[in-house]
């Protein structure tokens, strides 16, 4: 049986967000530019999100691979480490590394315990920033992280930045895509019956573990672009409370498809960002539409464009 | 007649665990529905109580369609339920699993029900305190059959009672039975063994494949249940 | 040994205040089988009534917190009646449910009191000084008022009918509903219980602690430590894990300071996962 590496949706995804190459030609704005910033970052931590939402788990522990990510770049710069090769590299490797020995341990229990271990873990990365002020700079992080060098060239621009970061977003899609389109039938079978799939053979806790890994991963790549993109890594960028919005972005967006975190992001920052400098009550907002997707439009956006389309065709 | 099931189909998934069977079960009687594993008998029992959803049929108990009443309102109609394989509430004592049975219906009830099962059942005095998951499967079918006839229930289902137990234990659930029955409790029962259930029925039905095979006075169907008991 | 004494019987005080947080939670999944991400909101709410009630209705403080509680209660009650309940047996649905209560309720919170810490005092000041050791009123009294609650909440699971409904429906759901257990009426009424022990601590720590609108997460992140240190579902193993966590917690901050209790603790937690996955006094833990 042939597998298919990427479906249309992964398709139309990276497409969408390819308009982060598209925009600078024809605007400068740097209120545009900033949202689309925030947006493909994001995206990026929302897909960390929807790797595990696949399995039917509710990760909380995005800002803290985030975290390992960014940090991993930010402490490299220091020592005039800035290849974009090496650093989006050890931005998803560190991470996934650490996320290895946590899932072999976790996901062997039920899925309750992942949810309140994961909340935990992003809780417990804040105070490790804070007690190790030699490594991470403790509360006030590190500053002044040098641009990332394409071929020994200096990205500097915010344009250079903005399509870096595009760059990075569609890299994370990819690897998000293929990842679930290659295990697709045992990540369904798993979010279908967990106990079923087992009894048949399957070893769950595997598919999850390594689900795990890629998610943490990928959260390290939102991480690196974070950083890449402030400059600077602060905890107050991994604040726990940010794995909320993440998770957010992905159920509102639906959790169907991969086309779910990517128009969810970009709907829910660009709504935001219409807050202005309230920003801080869009997690009201969040908070209304889960209840309306849970209770009332299950596909999120997506399932809901998807179901509207089948009606009229 | 205090039980009377026309014509139950019940479907799971893709499965026909009942095809259109009918049962009668006279007020004071003693029902036996034997037959081997997979024959139907628990999923009419679990179709009576609630605990599966009806695909077509009717179960008229005193005259109300139970397949109208959701399951946590049957029990108050007057049907007792000790379940297959007992499922007694584990973290709990021993008084707390019988006295779950007669939940809300006052302290002057539930201490005449507890008074009584007691007496009946010295093993509820001796274990008051224990939680029911600590005790022997013997021990907890009695827990099983008082939590059912704490409410003073008008039938009391009983399905699989002698499931996985000693001869020894089957003589004492068979006397308990035949106590509970002697205060006028309509009973109906399943069994894959055939052999002591017969003793206490007074008629029964023959079960294969979610169908009765036949049905009459006890003695009627002794050498058809018996022949099944082997299979 | 004055300075241990001390930090024990801030551990204790400590302990109980979790205890009073990790029992309403661990209820709440025991017998919904519902993981409460709202429970650090209604700890939030608890003590944003009290104040309101002190500050603008007057109203005596012990009278605040009996508002809190009964305030609380009302709304778990209803939460859970109308929409908790419609999902109730889809653990991701019921988890993402009360995630967006949290967030509205934190968000509504924000909006009209404000992202700054309120001035809510606790009405009794001073210390009791028993040789060298000093012990401050108000600890004290939270302490008692915490016990008196574990005890209350006892009495009400194993010596009512309500409370073996309560339990019957957390051993087992479909016999219990055999048994004519009405999860529909039984449901709202444990959310209910549960939701008040949050606000009641709420009103009760908040006034020593502080209280803004981001004081719910550490308190939702103690609850998950203190669960799964206890075993999900065990109301004995979440007091006695409470204990454990407030008494580790005291004594690291009294003998190293900072934040290294909360990451011994995150360590000591993983650890037990690793020997003994259902917890301390843990039973097998539900599906999914």
């Amino acid at each position: 049986m042939r597998i298919k590496l990427l479906g249309w949706t992964e398709i139309v995804a990276l497409l969408l967000l390819s308009c982060g190459f598209i925009v600078p030609m024809f605007t400068r704005s740097v209120l545009v530019y900033s949202v689309l910033n925030q947006a493909f970052v994001g995206v990026i931590a929302a897909e960390s999100v929807w790797i595990m939402l696949r399995m039917n788990l509710l990760s909380f522990a995005t800002p803290a691979f985030m975290a390992i990510g960014g940090y991993t770049v930010a402490i490299a710069g220091q020592y005039d480490i800035t290849d974009a090769f090496l650093m989006t590299a050890a931005a998803f490797l560190v991470p996934a590394l650490v996320a290895v020995p946590l899932g072999a341990l976790v996901l062997r229990l039920r899925g309750t315990y992942f949810v309140l271990v994961t909340f935990v873990l992003s809780q417990i990365m804040q105070l490790l920033i804070f007690e190790t002020p030699g490594l991470t700079g403790g509360s006030n992080g590190i500053s002044g992280v040098a641009p990332v060098t394409l071929f020994g060239a200096e990205m500097g621009t915010n344009r250079l930045v903005l399509e870096y970061a595009c760059g990075l977003a569609m890299g994370a899609t990819l690897i998000t895509g293929v990842l679930t389109r290659y295990f697709r039938q045992h990540f369904a079978a798993i979010e279908e019956n967990e106990i079923l799939a087992e009894s048949l053979g399957l070893v769950v806790w595997r598919y999850k573990a390594l689900g795990f890994v890629v998610a943490a991963g990928v959260a390290g790549l939102a991480g690196y672009s974070l950083v890449n993109m402030l400059l600077t890594a602060h905890p107050s960028s991994f604040d726990s409370a940010t794995a909320v919005d993440f998770i957010a972005y992905t159920i509102i967006g639906g959790r169907l498809s991969i086309l779910g975190p990517v128009l969810g992001t970009g709907a829910l920052v660009y709504a935001t960002n219409l807050f202005g400098t309230h920003g801080q009550y869009a997690q009201g907002l969040y908070g209304v539409l889960i209840l309306v997707v849970v209770l009332a439009a299950r596909g999120g956006i997506v399932g809901t464009i998807a179901a509207l389309w089948r009606r009229v065709s | 007649m205090l039980l009377r099931i026309q014509d139950l189909w019940v479907r799971y998934g893709g499965i026909t665990a009942l095809s259109g069977i009918s049962i009668d079960v006279p007020e004071g009687e003693t029902v036996l529905l034997v037959g081997a594993n997979g024959a139907g008998k628990s999923s009419t029992i679990n179709a009576i109580i609630g605990l599966v959803p009806v695909s077509k049929g009717r179960m008229l108990f005193e005259g109300t369609d139970l397949t109208q009443i959701p399951c946590e309102r049957r029990a108050r109609l007057g049907i007792g339920y000790s379940p297959e394989g007992r499922r007694v509430f584990p973290t709990m004592s021993v008084t707390d699993n019988v006295l779950s049975g007669a939940f809300g219906l006052g302290r002057k009830r539930q201490t005449e029900a507890l008074d009584w099962l007691r007496s009946v059942f010295p093993l509820l005095v001796d274990r008051e305190k224990q939680p029911a998951g600590q005790l022997s499967g013997g021990q907890q079918q009695i827990v099983a059959l008082a939590r059912a006839m704490a409410s003073f229930p008008k039938l009391l289902l009983m399905d699989e009672p002698f499931l996985g137990l000693a001869p020894v234990w089957i003589k004492q659930i068979s006397d308990a039975i035949l106590q509970l029955r002697a205060r006028g409790t309509t009973v109906l029962m399943t069994e894959q063994m055939a052999r002591p259930a017969l003793k206490l029925a007074t008629s029964g039905y023959v079960m294969r494949g979610g169908e009765v095979r036949r049905s009459g006075p006890v003695d009627a169907i002794r050498d058809l249940a018996l022949a099944d008991e082997y299979l | 040994m004055d300075q241990f004494i001390q930090a024990a019987i801030i551990g204790v005080s400590l302990g109980a205040q979790y205890a009073l947080l990790a029992l309403g939670f661990t209820l709440i999944f025991g017998i919904l089988g519902v993981v409460n991400f709202s429970h650090g909101g209604f700890y939030m709410l608890g003590g944003y009534v009290a104040y309101s009630c002190v500050a603008f209705l007057g109203l005596p403080y012990p009278l605040a917190v009996l508002v809190a509680v009964v305030a609380t209660g009302a709304l778990g009650w209803v939460f859970e009646l109308f929409l908790l309940e419609r999902l109730v047996d889809d653990h991701l649905a019921t988890l993402m449910l009360t995630l967006g209560l949290y967030l509205v309720v934190s968000t509504g919170l924000l909006t009209v009191f404000g992202p700054l810490s309120m001035e809510f005092a606790f009405p009794v000041t001073g210390a009791l000084h028993m040789g060298p050791i000093y012990v401050p009123r108000e600890n004290l009294i939270v302490l008692v008022v915490c016990l008196a609650a574990i005890a209350a909440l006892w009495l009400v699971l194993f010596r009512t009918d309500l409370g073996r409904g309560l339990r019957a429906l957390a051993d087992d759901r479909a016999v219990a509903m055999a048994q004519g257990l009405r999860p529909k009426l039984l449901f709202p009424l444990a959310f209910a219980i549960a939701t008040g022990l949050a606000g009641l601590t709420g009103a009760l720590v908040t006034p020593i602690l502080s209280l803004s609108p981001n004081v719910g997460d550490p308190v939702l992140a103690t609850s998950f430590l203190t669960v799964i240190l206890g075993g999900l579902g065990s109301l004995e193993g979440a007091a006695l894990a409470a204990f454990v966590v407030g008494i580790v917690e005291a004594f690291s901050s009294v003998y190293f300071g900072g934040s290294i209790g909360a990451l011994v603790l995150f360590v000591l937690v993983l650890l037990l996962l690793v020997f003994r996955p259902t917890g301390l006094m843990g039973r097998p833990v539900r599906g999914a």
